[in-house]
C-alpha cells in the first residue's frame, strides 16, 4: 500500500505540471483568429518557456515545463493589438482571449536598412556602413568622410550640416567628447561596429522631463576592441630629416575608458587642433555660464592663445611633442569621472617676406623680412567629477589647470619704401600664463513640474608678457634715444560667480528663470624703463547681475517652435578713482523654427547681446604693442555696447535621398562699439580704445551634399562667405574698412563598391578683399587662391596594400606680391605584413622638397593691410613601420 | 489533355485583404572559410556581398520566399559579364591563310552558374504544405513536403537589425547548426528560405558560410499576390534532396555534358 501511495505521490505531480495551458483566441466579433503567437514567459527572468501558435479554429496549447507561477501569457498578431496575462496559478479551464484590431498598424513606414545608406529612426540617424565603405578606409576621419551629412573641416572638427558635433561618444560613453581630431586620427576604420548621430543626446546630467538635447555621434566599437589593452606604435623617417612616432595606448572597457597618445614629429601633423584646444577651454566658469545665457551675453576672447597653433604649413620648420591622456571611469551606476591632460611642445621656425601699406594718406608703406624661432608649450588639465544621486538630482565639479608658455625670437628687416632706409630688429618675446578653477553644479527636481539648478565658480588667470626689443637705430618714435626697450606686463584676472536656475514645466511651454551674478577683478601691471608713462598699475572690476526668463513652446501641431527671453543686466565698471559706472541693459531675444514640411525647415532669430570691457580698454600709462606700435592711455567711460544679431536659415534633409543643405544668412550690426583708433606716419603707430559707430558683419553660409544611388558618387558643395564693415579713425580721419572673406568648395567623389580604386576631385577657391576708404583715398587688395585637387585611393593585392595619391595645385593672384604657383603631390603606400606590423612608404609635397616653396597670405585691419609670402614646409619622402598589438 | 497541362501550368492566385509583410533579404557568402579562398578567381561572383537579393512575402498564413529575378538589370547594376572568355589559356598561331588566331581558353558563363542562386518556397501554413524549387547548379528539383519540426531554442542573446530588436535562437536540425535573429516586434513565424516557427519575424539567418540578412522590410495595406507554383515531373520530399538520392536518380536519366567551359577560336586580320 505504501508502496502504490509513493507511486501515486510521484505520478501526480507528473499529471499536473505535465498538463499543457490550452486556449482559445477570437477577434471581437468571436471569429476565431488563426496564426497568433502565444509565448508563456518567465516574469522576472522574461525567458521564454514555450511558444507556439494558434490553428485554423483559433486554439493553441502551450507546454508549462514545469515552470512556477505566476507566469506571462504574450499573445500577438499581426493585425491585432498585442495582450499579456498574468497567470496566477495553472488555469482550471481553457483560456479565452479576444483581440482588438491593430490601432497603430505596425509602422507603416518603411525601414530599409541595406538599401539606404543613412536610416533615420526618431532623432537618430543610423549610417549603413557596409553600403557607404569599402574597405579601403583607414580611420575615423576617413570613415566620416564618407558619410552623408557629416564632414571634417579642416581643425578636425566634425560637423553635421555645417554645424560642429557636441559630444563625441565612444560606445555610447561620452569619451572624446570634445577632442575630435584625436578621435579621427586614433580610432581606426576597423575598430568601427557602428556609426549613429543622436540629434538629440542627453548627456549624464540630464534629469528625466527636463532633457538638455545636444547633438552626438556614437561610435560604436566591435568587440574585439574591447576591454583590453591595445594599442599601436608607428615610426617613419626619411628625406629630408623627416621623422614621425605615434604610439597610441587604450582599454575601452565598459566601466572605464582609457586612451593615452604619445607623439614626436617634424612633419607637420598636430595631434590636436586650434579649435580642440579652445574646446579643452570651455570649462571655465565663465565660458559654462555664457553657454548657458541665450542670449549671448557677452563675448569671451583668448588673448594669450599660442600663436603657433595657428600655423598651417606656412612655416619653415615644425619640431612638435605631443602626450595627451583621456581617461574615464565609471566608479557606480551613479558616478563618473574623466581626466584630460594634454600636454604640447612646438618648436618652429618662420621665414616671411611682407608688404604694409598703411592707410594714412603718406609714403609709409613697409617692406618687411622676418624670421621667427620660437618654442609654444602648453599643459592643460581638465577633471571632472558627477554624480547622479538619484533620479531627481545631479551633482558635477569641475576642476581645470591650464598653464602655458610662448617663447619667439624675431629677427627683422624693416624697409621704409619712400626713402630706402632700413632699420633691424632683434626681439624676444615671452608669454607665461596660468589659469585654474573650480566650478560646481546641482541639479534637483522638485516635481514633474520643477527643476532647480545651482551653479558656483571661481577662476584665476594670471598671465606675464616680457618683450625684449633691440632695434639697429634709437627707439626715438617712441620718445625714446636708446636702442634697446625691456618690457614686462602682467594681467591678473580673478572671477566668481554664481547662478540660480528655475525650469518649469507648463500645459504650453517651458519657463526658466536664471538669476546670475558674476565679479570679474582685473589688473594690470606694466614695467617699461622709457618713461614714468610706461610704468603703470590698473585695476578694473566689473560686476554683473542679470535676471533672465526664458519661455519656449510648440505650436501648431508642433511645426513651430519657438523661444522668447529677455535679460534685464545691471553691470558696474569701475576703475578706482576713474570712475564708477552703472549700466542697465534689456536684451531681448527670439528665435522661431517652423517646419514647412517633413524635409524643410525654416528659422528666424533675433538677439542683441552685450559687449564687455577689458581692462586694456581703461589704461592710465602706454604698453609698447610691437617694435612700432604702442596702445596708449585713454580716459574712456563705459557705455551700453549693445549688438543686435538677425538670423535666418532654410535647411533641406531628405535622408532617404541623401540629400544634407543648409543656406543660412546673419547680420550683426553694434549700435555702439569699443575699437581701435590710430595715429600713424611712417615709423610708429599709436593705437588708443575710442567708441566708434560703424561695426557690421554679414555672413552667408551654403552646403549641399548628395550622394546617388543609381550612379556610384556623391557631391558636396560649400560657401562661407563673410563681409565686415569696420569704422575707425586715422590720424584723426575717418576711415572705413571692408573685408570680404569667402571661401567655396566642390568635391565629388566616388563610392565604388570594389574598393581597388576610389577618387576625389574638386576645386577650392578663397577670395579676400580688403577695400579702406579714407576721405581722400581708397585703396583695395585683393588675394585669391585656386586650389584644383585630385585624390585616388584603393585597397589592392588581395586587400594587402592599401594606397592613395593627392594632388592639390596652389594658384595665388594677389594685388601686390605673388608667390609661385605650387604643385602639391604626395602619396601612401601601406603594406599589411600581418596583422602584428604594417609597412608604408608617404611622400609629402615631392616636386618639392628641395625648394623654398612659398606661399601667400594677406592680413588687414582699419589701419593697414599687409600682404605676406612665407615660407611653406617643404615635402619629404619617408619610410614607416607601424606595429599593431 | 492539352487542357490539363495549361491547368496545371497555370498559377493560382490568393488575394487576402490584411496587412501585409514585404520583407527583402541578401543571401551572402561568406568569403571567411578558409576553403572558399582556394577556388577559382572566377567562382569569385558567388562571394559578391549584398547582390543577391531574394523577396518574402507573407499574407494569411502563406508567405513566398523567391530570388529577386536575375535580368538585364541585374547584370547591368551588378556589373557581371553573362558571359567571358578566360584569356590564360590562350595559344597564338598562324592558320594556313597566314592570319594570326588566338585561341582563348573556357568561356565562363555566369548565366549558368548563378542559376544555383536562383530558388523558391511556397509555404501554406494553413494545410502545413512546403513547395520549393532549388538548383544544385545543374540541375532543378521541385519539392514537396512538410514543414520542418525545428525545435528552436531560444537564447537571451539579443542584437539590433534594421534597427529591430532581435533575439537569437538556436536549431540543431540534421545536425548542423543553425542560427536566427527574429523580432518579436513583427508577430509572425516566417522567415527566409526553410526557416520559420519563431515567435517572430526572422531576420538574419547564419549557417556555416552563408548569411542571409534582412534589408528591407515594408507592411503594405494592399494585397499582395501570392503565387502558388505549378509543378510538372518529378517531385521529390527535403531528404532526398540533402542527402543526395535525388541527384543520383537524376544522373541515371541524363547525361550530364560540361555546357559551362566553351571554347572559342577569335581571328585576327592584319
Amino acid at each position: 500500500m505504501k508502496f502504490i501511495s509513493v507511486i501515486i505521490c510521484l505520478i501526480i505531480p507528473y499529471i499536473l505540471f505535465s498538463q499543457n495551458i490550452t486556449g482559445n483566441i477570437t477577434d471581437n466579433s468571436q471569429n476565431p483568429v488563426s496564426f497568433v503567437g502565444v509565448q508563456l514567459i518567465e516574469p522576472n527572468s522574461n525567458k521564454i518557456i514555450s511558444f507556439t501558435q494558434t490553428d485554423s479554429k483559433g486554439d493553441f496549447s502551450l507546454k508549462t515545463d514545469n515552470s512556477s507561477f505566476p507566469l506571462k501569457l504574450k499573445v500577438s498578431h499581426l493585425s491585432y493589438e498585442p495582450q499579456e496575462l498574468i497567470l496566477r496559478s495553472f488555469p482550471e479551464k481553457e483560456l479565452t482571449i479576444s483581440l482588438e484590431t491593430r490601432i497603430n498598424k505596425l509602422d507603416d513606414v518603411v525601414i530599409e536598412s541595406r538599401a539606404y545608406d543613412v536610416i533615420e529612426r526618431n532623432d537618430t540617424l543610423k549610417y549603413n556602413l557596409k553600403n557607404l565603405l569599402n574597405g579601403s578606409e583607414l580611420k575615423l576621419k576617413d570613415v566620416v568622410n564618407k558619410l552623408p551629412g557629416l564632414s571634417i573641416d579642416k581643425d578636425g572638427k566634425i560637423r553635421y550640416m555645417g554645424k560642429t558635433i557636441d559630444n563625441l561618444l565612444l560606445d555610447g560613453d561620452e569619451f572624446y567628447k570634445e577632442n575630435h581630431q584625436i578621435a579621427g586620427e586614433n580610432i581606426t576604420a576597423e575598430m568601427i561596429e557602428k556609426i549613429e548621430l543622436l540629434k538629440n543626446y542627453r548627456d549624464f546630467s540630464s534629469i528625466k522631463d527636463f532633457e538638455n538635447s545636444q547633438i552626438a555621434l556614437n561610435i560604436g566599437l566591435k568587440d574585439d576592441y574591447k576591454d583590453k589593452f591595445k594599442g599601436n606604435a608607428e615610426l617613419e623617417g626619411g628625406y629630408d630629416k623627416r621623422y614621425k612616432s605615434h604610439n597610441n595606448l587604450y582599454n575601452f572597457g565598459s566601466k572605464s575608458k582609457f586612451n593615452l597618445i604619445a607623439n614626436a614629429n617634424n612633419t607637420n601633423y598636430n595631434v590636436i587642433s586650434l579649435n580642440d584646444y579652445l574646446s579643452i577651454r570651455n570649462i571655465t566658469g565663465k565660458n559654462i555660464l555664457q553657454q548657458q545665457s541665450t542670449s549671448g551675453l557677452r563675448s569671451i576672447t583668448e588673448k594669450d592663445l599660442p600663436s603657433f597653433l595657428f600655423s598651417t604649413d606656412n612655416i619653415h620648420t615644425k619640431d612638435l611633442k605631443n602626450v595627451t591622456l583621456n581617461f574615464t571611469n565609471k566608479i557606480n551606476e551613479k558616478e563618473r569621472i574623466e581626466f584630460v591632460s594634454v600636454f604640447n611642445h612646438i618648436k618652429q621656425t618662420e621665414n616671411t617676406n611682407s608688404i604694409s601699406v598703411f592707410f594714412d594718406n603718406s609714403d609709409s608703406d613697409l617692406q618687411n623680412t622676418e624670421s621667427i624661432k620660437g618654442n609654444s608649450a602648453f599643459f592643460s588639465n581638465v577633471f571632472k567629477y558627477e554624480n547622479k544621486v538619484n533620479t531627481n538630482s545631479y551633482f558635477r565639479v569641475n576642476s581645470y589647470l591650464f598653464v602655458g608658455n610662448d617663447n619667439q625670437k624675431q629677427n627683422l628687416q624693416t624697409l621704409f619704401v619712400s626713402n630706402q632706409d632700413n632699420i633691424f630688429f632683434d626681439n624676444h618675446l615671452k608669454l607665461n600664463s596660468n589659469k585654474f578653477g573650480v566650478n560646481a553644479l546641482y541639479k534637483t527636481k522638485f516635481s514633474d513640474k520643477v527643476l532647480f539648478e545651482g551653479l558656483l565658480f571661481n577662476d584665476y588667470d594670471f598671465s606675464t608678457t616680457t618683450k625684449d626689443l633691440y632695434s639697429s637705430s634709437v627707439f626715438d618714435w617712441f620718445d625714446y634715444n636708446q636702442n634697446r626697450i625691456n618690457q614686462e606686463t602682467k594681467s591678473d584676472i580673478i572671477s566668481f560667480g554664481a547662478q540660480g536656475k528655475a525650469t518649469i514645466n507648463t500645459n504650453v511651454g517651458t519657463l526658466s528663470l536664471r538669476l546670475q551674478s558674476l565679479s570679474d577683478n582685473e589688473k594690470v601691471k606694466n614695467n617699461n624703463q622709457i618713461s614714468q608713462l610706461y610704468n603703470f598699475e590698473n585695476s578694473y572690476i566689473r560686476t554683473e547681475n542679470t535676471l533672465g526668463a526664458v519661455f519656449s513652446s510648440q505650436l501648431f501641431k508642433q511645426k513651430l517652435r519657438y523661444t522668447a527671453g529677455l535679460d534685464f543686466s545691471n553691470n558696474n565698471h569701475s576703475v578706482s578713482s576713474v570712475f564708477d559706472k552703472s549700466i542697465n541693459v534689456i536684451l531681448p531675444d527670439i528665435s522661431l523654427s517652423y517646419r514647412i514640411s517633413n524635409h524643410l525647415n525654416a528659422s528666424l532669430g533675433y538677439r542683441s547681446s552685450l559687449g564687455g570691457y577689458s581692462s586694456l580698454n581703461f589704461l592710465s600709462g602706454n604698453i609698447i604693442e610691437n617694435y612700432r606700435t604702442e596702445l596708449i592711455a585713454n580716459n574712456l567711460i563705459p557705455q551700453k555696447l549693445i549688438t543686435d544679431t538677425y538670423s535666418s536659415s532654410l535647411s533641406y534633409v531628405d535622408v532617404k535621398k541623401n540629400i544634407f543643405s543648409i543656406l543660412s544668412l546673419s547680420h550683426s550690426n553694434g549700435r555702439k562699439n569699443i575699437s581701435k583708433t590710430f595715429e600713424n606716419n611712417s615709423v610708429f603707430t599709436r593705437e588708443q580704445y575710442n567708441f566708434l559707430d560703424l561695426q557690421q558683419s554679414t555672413s552667408l553660409i551654403f552646403t549641399f551634399e548628395k550622394k546617388f544611388y543609381d550612379i556610384p558618387y556623391g557631391l558636396k558643395m560649400s560657401s562661407f562667405t563673410t563681409k565686415t564693415k569696420m569704422g575707425s579713425l586715422i590720424n584723426n580721419e575717418t576711415s572705413n574698412n571692408t573685408v570680404c572673406q569667402s571661401t567655396n568648395d566642390f568635391e565629388i567623389k566616388s563610392y565604388f563598391k570594389k574598393s581597388g580604386f576610389n577618387f576625389s576631385a574638386g576645386i577650392e577657391y578663397i577670395n579676400s578683399i580688403s577695400e579702406n576708404t579714407t576721405l581722400n583715398l581708397t585703396h583695395k587688395s585683393k588675394l585669391e587662391k585656386i586650389s584644383p585637387f585630385l585624390n585616388f585611393n584603393g585597397l589592392i593585392l588581395n586587400k594587402k596594400v592599401n594606397w592613395s595619391i593627392n594632388s592639390n595645385y596652389h594658384i595665388f593672384k594677389s594685388s601686390l606680391v605673388s608667390s609661385n604657383e605650387i604643385l602639391d603631390v604626395g602619396f601612401k603606400v601601406i603594406y599589411n605584413h600581418n596583422s602584428k606590423f604594417d609597412f608604408y612608404l608617404h611622400a609629402n609635397n615631392i616636386l618639392n622638397i628641395r625648394e623654398n616653396n612659398t606661399k601667400n597670405s594677406i592680413l588687414s585691419n582699419q589701419n593697414f593691410v599687409q600682404e605676406t609670402i612665407m615660407n611653406t614646409l617643404s615635402g619629404y619622402v619617408n619610410l614607416g613601420v607601424i606595429y599593431s598589438f | 489533355m492539352k487542357y490539363r497541362i495549361v491547368l496545371f501550368l497555370m498559377l493560382i492566385n490568393y488575394q487576402i485583404f490584411s496587412q501585409n509583410i514585404e520583407v527583402k533579404y541578401y543571401q551572402n557568402n561568406l568569403t571567411k572559410s578558409e576553403s572558399s579562398k582556394q577556388l577559382p578567381v572566377d567562382f569569385e561572383i558567388m562571394f559578391l556581398q549584398n547582390t543577391f537579393s531574394y523577396t518574402l512575402t507573407y499574407n494569411n498564413g502563406i508567405s513566398f520566399y523567391k530570388n529577386d529575378e536575375f535580368d538585364d538589370d541585374f547584370y547591368k547594376k551588378t556589373g557581371i559579364k553573362k558571359q567571358y572568355f578566360i584569356h590564360d589559356e590562350k595559344v597564338m598561331e598562324e592558320d594556313e591563310l597566314g592570319n594570326k588566331v588566338i585561341s582563348t581558353g573556357a568561356l565562363i558563363d555566369n548565366v549558368q552558374r548563378l542559376k544555383s542562386k536562383e530558388l523558391l518556397y511556397y509555404k501554406d501554413f494553413n494545410n502545413s504544405i512546403i513547395m520549393s524549387e532549388l538548383n544544385d547548379g545543374v540541375d532543378t528539383y521541385q519539392i514537396i513536403d512538410k514543414p520542418f519540426d525545428w525545435n528552436w531554442q531560444i537564447t537571451d542573446e539579443i542584437k539590433e537589425i534594421a534597427g529591430y530588436s532581435c533575439r537569437k535562437a538556436i536549431s540543431n536540425l540534421m545536425n548542423y547548426h543553425f542560427e536566427a535573429w527574429y523580432t518579436e516586434d513583427v508577430p509572425v513565424n516566417i522567415g527566409p528560405e526553410k526557416f520559420d516557427g519563431l515567435p517572430g519575424l526572422i531576420l538574419c539567418i547564419n549557417i556555416a558560410n552563408t548569411e542571409i540578412i534582412a534589408y528591407s522590410i515594408k507592411f503594405e495595406d494592399k494585397p499582395i499576390e501570392v503565387n502558388k507554383p505549378g509543378f510538372k515531373g518529378k517531385t521529390y520530399t527535403f531528404p532526398e534532396v540533402f542527402n543526395g538520392s535525388a541527384q543520383k536518380d537524376k544522373e541515371k536519366k541524363q547525361v550530364k555534358d560540361s555546357h559551362i567551359y566553351k571554347t572559342e577560336t577569335i581571328i585576327i586580320k592584319e
